[in-house]
């Protein structure tokens, strides 16, 4: 299926607002306004970084396959001085999510891993990052 | 021991900053998100507001570019420009780190880039806000 980056974003944050959803966790996403840290509740910070754009197929106008891929950081913070055992539940829950499926309209997930980022103020600083892949026809 | 009140230091204040300063109205963006499926792709359209008298005179010991500040200053980048001053107000109760923006009447509309907040006791005396553009 043929995506545009508006669509692949989409996919890939509705992913990840039903997991916040389903463990109660607030996301912060790109470009919004990121509240004041007034308590020590664990928090994701979400981001989308596409990285190539390689044509993939040949044809004419209309018919050509364009590839994107990059890597969706979902950066865990949990708060410090309360072991890992937070960071590694949430950061779990995420990999679920997107480990070894595809979404609903064609972006495909792998390599999936997490990365211990280390403590960040009041918050331990967990990384989990997702290699994406779609197509745009175009 | 009795603590120091300063309901005076607090009126003058905010005498001072409305009979020298002007009105500015501090902005922040409405973060209820349009589609609440879609909370990533912004907020409403209805953002809060409130009105402070402000001075745009900073102390001597605030500098802006490495030289002391006058009033408002602009950095010219080859054929950019990055303008920044130092808006001194009586915010009462308001918590300023609610705001992101500054409306200034003729001046346009300058991002809040930090603000030191005068508080000796229980009570905001003065608030310095610094915005750019």
């Amino acid at each position: 299926m043929s995506l545009t980056f508006k669509e692949a974003t989409d996919d890939m944050n509705t992913i990840m607002k039903t997991v916040s959803d389903a463990e109660s966790f607030p996301v912060h996403w790109a470009n919004r306004k990121t509240p004041r840290d007034t308590t020590e509740d664990p928090f994701v910070e979400f981001m989308i970084r596409h990285a190539g754009g390689q044509q993939d197929t040949l044809g004419g106008i209309g018919h050509r396959s364009f590839i994107r891929v990059g890597t969706a950081v979902a950066r865990v913070f949990t708060p410090t001085g309360k072991g890992l055992s937070s960071a590694y539940d949430l950061a779990k829950s995420i990999v679920d999510a997107y480990e070894g499926v595809h979404s609903p309209n064609g972006v495909w997930f792998r390599n999936v891993r997490i990365q211990e980022m280390g403590t960040d103020g009041n918050f331990f600083e967990l990384q989990v990052l997702i290699e994406f892949e779609y197509n745009e026809t175009k | 021991m009795a603590t120091f009140d300063y309901s005076e230091v607090i009126a003058v204040a905010d005498e001072l900053t409305a009979e020298f300063g002007r009105e500015i109205t501090f902005v922040s963006d409405d973060e209820t998100p349009a589609d609440a499926n879609k909370p990533w792709d912004g907020g409403g359209a209805t953002d809060n507001t409130v009105t402070l008298n402000a001075v745009f005179v900073p102390p001597n010991t605030v500098r802006q570019f490495g030289v002391t500040a006058l009033g408002q200053g602009t950095e010219f980048v080859d054929l950019l420009q990055f303008s920044e001053q130092i808006a001194i107000v009586y915010q009462g109760s308001e918590d300023l780190r609610d705001y992101d923006y500054i409306n200034d009447p003729g001046f346009g509309r300058w991002k809040i880039v930090g603000i030191q907040v005068l508080r000796p006791g229980d009570d905001n005396v003065l608030a310095f806000v610094a915005v750019r553009r």
